[in-house]
């Protein structure tokens, strides 16, 4: 880290949490990163992990019942969020918190810039394009409506629209999706932000439109430097994209590392787990490896680890150790921080424990079928179903079976 | 949001077993939690009982005493007098203030009209006419629409073009006007409450058409539709099991809500002179008949007035609760 | 019943039937007698138009997607056009293509849940497209259907007990009783617990819902069904899961596929044979291997660059294709891809040298797309031709165009202020005299792109596959 400057925005043990009827589900569980000038980082995550929670609420942009309760939030020395004792022992937020005016008027759009999935709802149907970005500019650059049209059109240029001077004249459902999203591009590069926070930006795009956008992105952001935290569910997307990746499981960071690293010397088992569950477009894999069992519930996590329920490699100690992000490599300067106990650096518990009753022959038999049942329940069910076919059940059924 | 998904997706564990949340026990669980809802509840509990019990009583005593047909049940309780019969001179008092005003009586709780007749017991038979004006003329423009918006709906193309703008054409005269109109016209010049009920429910006819139709429109629409299609299931049991009960629901929100305003309708009906007939007791009649008393006695424009205030109140606050029970993404 | 000697799935088939007390499912597979690997379903010039008229201004239509948006006359969006393929038993057939291609309406249209325009769908010897009534509706039981969005295709106020039985109970099959007990033996086979058989949908994960879907379309034993998108709805994580249970159930029913997705590592991980549509055509057909490997269509080509690959080492091609898919309402003539086509052909009316023909192609596009401002004359021949022309006829029609755009040219009749002058009001006065977009759009697109083969003819070949045995079906007109 040394080698490096400050980074542009540095989060520590961040929290937020959701104040539901059903209890409270925390769906931001002490997260920390940073993001450095001109990088790409990426936070990905199945859905439900609390990674698109995470980053609006680097803006602040939280509404209720969900609130941000814990943690530090820190943009080019500014703090966005913070929170110190106060005389009476409780939390309060710091003094030089900047207050929801200054937020919103010095840093949301000037600073950092959000580009969000779905370019439909974020356009307004009933003005034309041009003029929501002209708009935009007028309110956050202060330029005259005259200048801010010839921006809005070079912007609309900048991001690959032909004809920009005519489109701007042109309503949102009259441009198709990547279209869209290149407007949107427009709009939060318009006042030069340092940082964009992209939320699952190509998502909602055909494959070969996704191309165009992602190379789009990669061009501007060599040409302005801006920074980038890219959030997204696709290993594809960040393979191709991003210099440094977080990956989040059930509201925690597990695994932070370079881009490289992550794939080529995964530490932690949800990451690698993950890679193993996917199809892949650059070979046929005959068999797909899925990850047993779903997400648990952000409102009631599991003890220990919060994998260890799903992990192939849990032992007896991942039930009791709840570990947090660890440095346990290094790579060009830079950490790789994994939060899993089999790691040395976390010592020696989990070599002296012993794996988890029956996980040994699960992870066999899921090889298979068997793991993917979605309920540890059903599944000894339905291994024993399409296992070596000798059960009682099915075997009547069976009684033509000639595939073994 | 991605924890929203999450969140409706995991939210109940495998192992324990989910209540049926489509009942009408559910339903009406659901509408008892709501304050607001319990109390609409209420009060519309209240008011049919009472419009029940005034319609027993009529009938009954009717049936019964065929001869005396002036004589009713009701006034075997102290409290009631006979709602229609204008006492004889000495009898009864004309306009007596309610009792607790210093000239009121506790014999006559809401004081008595022009005519001496006791003000309580014409407002309790009055909610017999108000609910059943609303009841039924709520169920004529229900069952009216149901049957043109379904069809229009499922079936489409001409017989939609051709049923809606049928529609259109009703739905663009003002509705006061056409009952009139329609009143006036259908009893030969001698308006009477029954026509005014038809009138109303035929008026009503091309609001729940409209509303069935958009609701078949969206209905067709789903994938679990097409996926009853694609398996082979017979048309009229996709209507039957799948069509209906899903665009069941915020129809009959709707009619609840309807029923008060049918309920507002008829009374202005009745205070023009085109609804209810005297003697019979009714909330708008009421007011029509009280509002040259403006001055002397505004206790007479007061009651009905609150009565219709607080049934309408009752009605709307029931069906918005209803809407809220039977709308499955705020039960989620 | 059974005379074939056939993999796993028959003794499940047999099962069945036999439990069957009417017997009428047993009497209507027909589909036995066809064998594993010969054609279950062959598709034949298919065409799906839809009319846009209707309503009270028939004539007129909206098209997001052009401009201006509002068009007079009768116009009709070819969805599917002429199509031919046929699935072969006990198979996955993919089929992939960008949002918009007409894959659904291709598979909706197989199951006659859309009316086809013309072409026949012959499944097991009998056409499907000239079915109707009663008869379509039996044969449902053998063609069915998973969907996208596994919430929107479960009646939420049905059990998922009542879900499944739902198809047995419209075929006649089983009683009250066997259909109960069938439902639960489906929904253990699909991957849930059979005590979950009085739940309501929404009770139920994303992937867990999907598994419903499957075990409904299971519940009349069918033969075929066609699976549209079934995975994309879901997680990573789930979507092992269920392709998982979907290939185990297809081993154990003899079920064939027809997997429609737009995700390629699905297709390429799933299907035996996989299909490629861009606007309304099979582009390109082939074994998995032969498809992912060899590929020999420009548009697959360009869809496998695009994907990004899970790999940081992998630095490929990305937005290889430029510009949009055109409207389906009034698609290219000849090949559909040609409009965007990096190796459109060039025009045998000329003579060409092969970069003469490349740069000239690329500014057709350029002009087409207006992907630049109006410049002088010299500016564009150096940025577009490196400041030769092509020889010949052809460098005269570049010459005219570029006339009709440069910025500098019938220079006595302006001076050079007011050329600027267009150059930066270019918002407002984009039509002025001198830029003439259109005029040289419509040179260039009518001496050359209108002239090469692939708008004159509509290709279809087919070639060696590299990989496997099978044939490799091409429409590119590189194969001539």
């Amino acid at each position: 880290m040394s080698s490096r400057s400050d980074p542009l925005l540095r989060v520590e043990n961040l929290k937020t949490q959701f104040f539901t009827d059903a209890g409270t589900v925390r769906a931001v569980d002490g997260i920390s990163f940073e993001v450095y000038e001109g990088e790409i980082v990426g936070l990905v995550g199945e859905s439900g992990a609390g990674k698109s929670v995470a980053s609006m609420s680097l803006l602040r942009l939280v509404d209720s019942p969900g609130q941000i309760v814990d943690g530090e939030i820190t943009y080019k020395g500014e703090t966005i969020f913070g929170l110190e004792e106060g005389p009476d022992g409780d939390l309060r937020e710091r003094e030089d918190m900047l207050t929801n005016e200054e937020v919103r008027t010095r840093i949301r759009g000037n600073e950092i810039a959000v580009i969000f999935q779905d370019p439909m709802e974020s356009l307004n149907p009933v003005f034309t394009v041009g003029s929501q970005l002209r708009e935009f500019i007028e309110l956050n650059r202060d330029l005259s409506s005259d200048e801010a049209r010839r921006e809005a059109v070079d912007m609309l240029r900048e991001v690959g629209i032909p004809d920009p001077a005519e489109r701007y004249e042109e309503y949102p459902h009259q441009f198709s999706g990547g279209m869209r999203q290149r407007v949107l591009i427009a709009m939060a590069l318009a006042c030069e932000p340092n940082l964009i926070i992209a939320d699952e930006p190509t998502t909602a795009l055909d494959v070969t439109v996704e191309g165009q956008i992602i190379d789009l992105v990669d061009d501007l952001q060599a040409k302005y430097g801006t920074s980038f935290i890219w959030v997204t569910h696709d290993m594809g997307v960040v393979a191709e994209i991003c210099d440094r990746v977080n990956v989040m499981y059930l509201g925690e960071i597990v695994e932070q590392a370079p881009v490289d690293e992550l794939f080529y010397d995964t530490k932690h088992p949800y990451t690698e787990a993950l890679l193993n569950s996917m199809p892949r477009p650059d070979r046929t894999v005959a068999e797909l490896d899925p990850i047993r069992g779903v997400m648990p519930e952000a409102i009631n996590p599991p003890a220990g680890c919060r994998f260890h329920p799903r992990c192939p490699d849990a032992r007896e100690a991942c039930k009791r150790i709840h570990p947090e992000n660890r440095e346990v490599a290094r790579a060009d300067g830079q950490p790789h921080r994994a939060a899993c106990i089999k790691h040395d650096v976390f010592g020696d518990e989990y070599e002296e424990s012993v794996p988890l009753e029956g996980r040994a022959q699960e992870t066999a038999a899921s090889a298979t079928d068997g793991g993917e049942s979605e309920e540890s329940g059903v599944e000894s069910r339905s291994q024993s179903g399409n296992g070596s076919g000798s059960t009682r059940k099915t075997d009547g059924r069976r009684g033509g079976d000639d595939r073994e | 949001m991605a924890l929203g998904e999450a969140q409706m997706d995991e939210s109940r564990g495998p192992s324990e077993d989910v209540e049926a949340e489509y009942g009408w026990r559910y339903t009406f669980s659901k509408v008892m939690e709501d304050t607001t809802a319990r109390w609409g509840l209420y009060v519309v509990a209240l008011v049919l009982l009472i419009s029940t019990y005034t319609f027993i009583d009529s009938n009954l005593s009717q049936l019964t005493f065929g001869a005396v047909s002036d004589f009713t049940f009701a006034e075997t309780l102290p409290i009631f007098d006979h709602p229609e019969r204008i006492p004889p001179p000495g009898e009864g008092e004309e306009n007596v203030p309610p009792a607790f005003h210093a000239d009121g009586s506790l014999s006559n709780p809401l004081g008595t009209d022009p005519s001496g007749r006791d003000y309580f017991t014409r407002i309790v038979y009055g909610a017999q006419v108000s609910v059943s004006v609303g009841i039924v003329s709520t169920l004529i423009g229900f069952v009216g629409g149901t049957i043109i918006g379904a069809v229009s709906g499922f079936y489409g193309g001409r017989v939609d073009d051709v049923l809606m703008r049928m529609v259109e054409t009703v739905y663009a005269i003002p509705p006061l006007i056409l009952i009139i109109v329609f009143t006036v016209f259908v009893s030969g010049g001698s308006p009477d409450i029954t026509y005014a009920i038809l009138g109303v429910g035929i008026t009503f006819i091309p609001v729940f058409a409209r509303i069935i139709r958009s609701e078949v429109l969206s209905v067709r629409e789903m994938d679990y539709i097409e996926a009853a299609k694609a398996s082979g299931v017979k048309n009229r049991n996709i209507i039957r099991r799948h069509v209906i009960p899903n665009s069941f629901a915020p129809v009959l929100v709707y009619a609840t809500l309807q029923i008060g305003v049918t309920i507002l309708i008829v009374a202005g009906l009745s205070f023009l002179g085109y609804g209810a007939q005297p003697p019979t007791p009714d909330w708008g009649q009421m007011l029509n008949t009280s509002h040259g008393y403006m001055h002397s006695n505004v206790w007479l424009s007061i009651w009905p007035g609150l009565a219709i205030l607080v049934t309408i109140m009752g009605f709307n606050l029931f069906g918005d609760g209803l809407q809220d029970a039977l709308d499955p993404r705020i039960n989620d | 019943m059974g005379v074939h000697a056939k993999p796993t799935g028959d003794a499940e088939v047999t099962t069945v039937s036999k439990s069957s007390p009417d017997g009428q499912l047993g009497s209507e597979m027909t589909g036995e007698t066809v064998p594993y690997g010969e054609a279950l379903i062959e598709v034949e010039g298919l065409k799906k138009y839809f009319s846009q008229s209707g309503g009270l201004l028939p004539g007129i239509s909206l098209d997001t997607n052009q401009f201006p948006p509002i068009s007079v006359g009768e116009e009709r969006v070819q969805a599917v056009d002429d199509v031919s393929f046929d699935i072969r038993r006990g198979e996955t057939l993919g089929l992939v293509g960008e949002s918009g291609c007409g894959k659904s309406t291709l598979g909706r249209t197989i199951l006659r849940l859309l009316e086809p325009t013309a072409g026949t769908i012959s499944f097991k010897g009998e056409d499907l497209a000239t079915l109707s009534g009663e008869d379509l509706r039996t044969k449902r039981s053998e063609i069915q259907m998973i969907f996208q969005d596994p919430q929107a295709s479960l009646d939420p106020r049905l059990t998922v007990g009542q879900i499944i039985e739902e198809p047995m109970r419209a075929h006649g099959m089983l009683d009250d009783e066997g259909r109960e007990a069938r439902a639960k033996d489906l929904l253990e086979k699909a991957g849930l617990d059979p005590h979950h058989y009085n739940r309501y949908p929404h009770a139920f994960s994303g992937g867990q819902r999907q598994r419903v879907n499957l075990a409904r379309a299971l519940s009349v034993n069918p033969d075929f069904i066609v699976c549209d998108e079934p995975v994309s709805a879901l997680d990573v994580s789930i979507q092992a899961q269920v392709l998982n249970t979907m290939e185990r159930l297809q081993d154990e029913f003899g079920l064939t596929y027809l997997f429609i997705a737009h995700d390629l590592s699905v297709i390429r991980h799933i299907s035996d044979r996989v299909a490629v549509m861009y606007l309304g055509n099979i582009v390109e057909l082939a074994e998995k291997e032969e498809l992912f490997e060899n590929p020999q269509h420009p548009y697959t080509k360009a869809l496998l660059d695009s994907i990004p690959v899970p790999d940081p080492r992998e630095t490929g091609a990305r937005g290889v294709l430029e510009g949009e898919v055109p409207s389906p309402v009034d698609p290219p003539s000849g090949c559909r891809f040609r409009t965007r086509c990096p190796r459109l052909i060039a025009p045998e009316a000329y003579d060409w040298d092969g970069e003469e023909w490349k740069r000239t192609r690329s500014f057709m596009r350029a002009v087409k797309r207006r992907t630049f401002e109006p410049m002088p004359a010299a500016e564009i021949r150096a940025e577009f031709f490196g400041g030769a022309l092509p020889q010949g006829e052809p460098g005269r029609i570049v010459e005219e165009a570029i006339e009709f755009i440069a910025t500098d040219h019938e220079a006595g009749t302006q001076t050079s202020g007011q050329a600027k002058a267009v150059t930066d009001e270019a918002g407002t006065e984009r039509d002025g005299p001198t830029v003439d977009w259109e005029q040289a759009t419509d040179r260039l697109l009518e001496a050359f792109a209108e002239r090469s083969i692939c708008a004159r003819e509509r290709p279809a070949y087919e070639i060696e596959s590299a990989h496997g045995t099978g044939t490799h079906f091409t429409a590119c007109h590189l194969h001539r």
